[in-house]
């Protein structure tokens, strides 16, 4: 059976039935992308590869936990990667304070630059939908995206972003309120478009 | 704390993003549990939240991972594997009812001097039964610990660079049986992990061989559970200086004796020639 042509939700179910070969399917199609999301948090190729690992072990294990009528897999699958990967961050910070080490800019690091591209060999994955997030990301205004970046793979919450930006707390629950109403929408065209 | 539909509305897209401190968190994740159209729209945040994950730029992950994952994997479907009985309940009850027992027992000595010895071989016959259940969940501790030994083995072998992984199918004598096997040459260390393969005979014992076209190298005995689930660690597979010819896979026999140093005909599983 060719597994790559199986949807993600079938894959899931055969996971259930402890199904090793629907597992690797799974893992060849997200593999990269849990990994990227999480080097992108947590900034080290090792403990990215550590948190992939984690996540993936966590799908392997607990395969219910991914409830099929509240959404699609790879959303759940990326938040369980997100979180895994915040907490690994807190880790790292709370070991850097512990060792009074300098920690450099532990939110500006999380954000991504102008300049960097896919991987080329990699440029595939949800490419579609990747690109119109992109678009999305894009055309927000600069300070309604940089708080959600902050919130989302730094890991702060709003009252922490106000502090940090030196803004007050109601601007920046506006600003988050803003972008992800942004984001919606440009999302929702996007399905609406096929 | 309990919130409305509105307040809570209002900051599903910073819970989604998880910009919310821990008490605002848990109050709005009280009123979602028993607020279908309020979940719905979580899911729909949630959903949003994530697509901003989809915005870093793709990298690809170190090519050991894929292995390390997936060797995990395969030696967790032992662990989570169902088991027939549920023991550690049962010992915990047993220990339970043993010291509510004893307890009652030594109470009931002053009033009942009588009844002590009929007691005493009630109390007696239910304690070799705990003794039994102890010890079947001490042999089960024992085969968590073997497995556990088993993964850190798989996961010391998939780290290193020439790591490979390989399938062994079952033979016209064990059609059921399935195993795989990851591998270190320059570790000379490897771990295979067996399933579905009937006991053997009274005696008799399963055995791995690393077969090289000129002579088949012993890799180890082992014994399987009643679930027909195996495993066993090989180090040193590699050692030895004669030249034995290219290698040419692995293979597994059932022989008379762990001591047995050449394979008999009686093959359950083999890999491909892997030259």
């Amino acid at each position: 059976m060719d597994y790559s042509s199986l949807p993600d939700d079938e894959l899931m179910a055969r996971l259930g039935r402890r199904d090793l070969a629907a597992f690797e399917a799974l893992y060849d199609r997200y593999g990269d992308l849990v990994y990227s999301v999480s080097l992108r948090i947590v900034g080290d190729t090792y403990a990215a590869e550590d948190v992939a690992q984690d996540v993936f072990l966590r799908v392997w294990r607990r395969p219910d936990q991914f409830d099929v009528g509240r959404g699609r897999f790879v959303t759940w699958l990326l938040s369980v990667a997100r979180n895994r990967s915040i907490d690994q961050r807190r880790s790292q910070s709370r070991r850097l304070r512990h060792e009074a080490l300098p920690s450099g800019d532990e939110e500006e690091d999380v954000l991504p630059g102008d300049s960097e591209r896919d991987d080329p060999a990699l440029a595939a994955v949800l490419s579609e939908e990747r690109a119109a997030v992109r678009r999305a990301m894009e055309g927000l205004p600069p300070e309604q995206k940089l708080a959600i970046q902050l919130a989302y793979f730094g890991g702060l919450t709003q009252q922490e972003i106000a502090n940090k930006l030196g803004q007050p707390l109601g601007t920046v629950k506006t600003r988050v309120r803003l972008a992800m109403q942004k984001m919606r929408v440009a999302l929702q065209e996007r399905r609406a478009g096929g | 704390m309990t919130m409305d539909c509105q307040a809570v509305r209002e900051q599903l897209d910073a819970w989604a993003l998880g910009a919310l401190d821990a008490d605002e968190t848990r109050a709005i994740d009280e009123h979602l549990a028993s607020c279908d159209d309020c979940r719905a729209l979580a899911d729909e945040a949630r959903e949003t939240a994530a697509s901003i994950a989809l915005a870093v730029p793709m990298r690809a992950a170190g090519a050991t991972l894929k292995s390390r994952v997936m060797a995990s994997a395969a030696v967790l479907v032992d662990i989570h594997a169902p088991r027939r009985s549920r023991l550690w309940p049962a010992a915990v009850a047993a220990l339970v009812v043993l010291g509510v027992g004893a307890a009652a027992w030594a109470g009931a000595m002053q009033f009942r001097v009588n009844d002590l010895e009929d007691e005493n071989a009630t109390i007696s016959a239910d304690a070799t039964v705990q003794a039994q259940e102890f010890e079947a969940v001490s042999v089960r501790q024992r085969e968590l610990q073997e497995i556990i030994e088993t993964q850190d083995t798989v996961i010391n072998v998939v780290l290193q660079p020439d790591a490979r992984r390989t399938e062994l199918t079952g033979t016209a004598m064990a059609p059921g049986a399935s195993a795989h096997c990851v591998w270190s040459r320059a570790q000379s260390l490897g771990a295979l992990v067996v399933s579905g393969l009937p006991q053997p005979d009274e005696g008799e014992v399963y055995k791995m061989w690393v077969v090289y076209e000129n002579a088949p190298v012993d890799a180890g005995a082992f014994t399987v559970d009643e679930r027909g689930s195996g495993r066993l660690i090989m180090e040193g597979i590699w050692d030895g200086g004669e030249d034995r010819g290219d290698f040419v896979g692995f293979a597994v026999t059932v022989e008379p004796s762990p001591d047995a140093d050449t394979p008999s005909d009686e093959m359950v599983l083999a890999s491909e020639d892997l030259r």
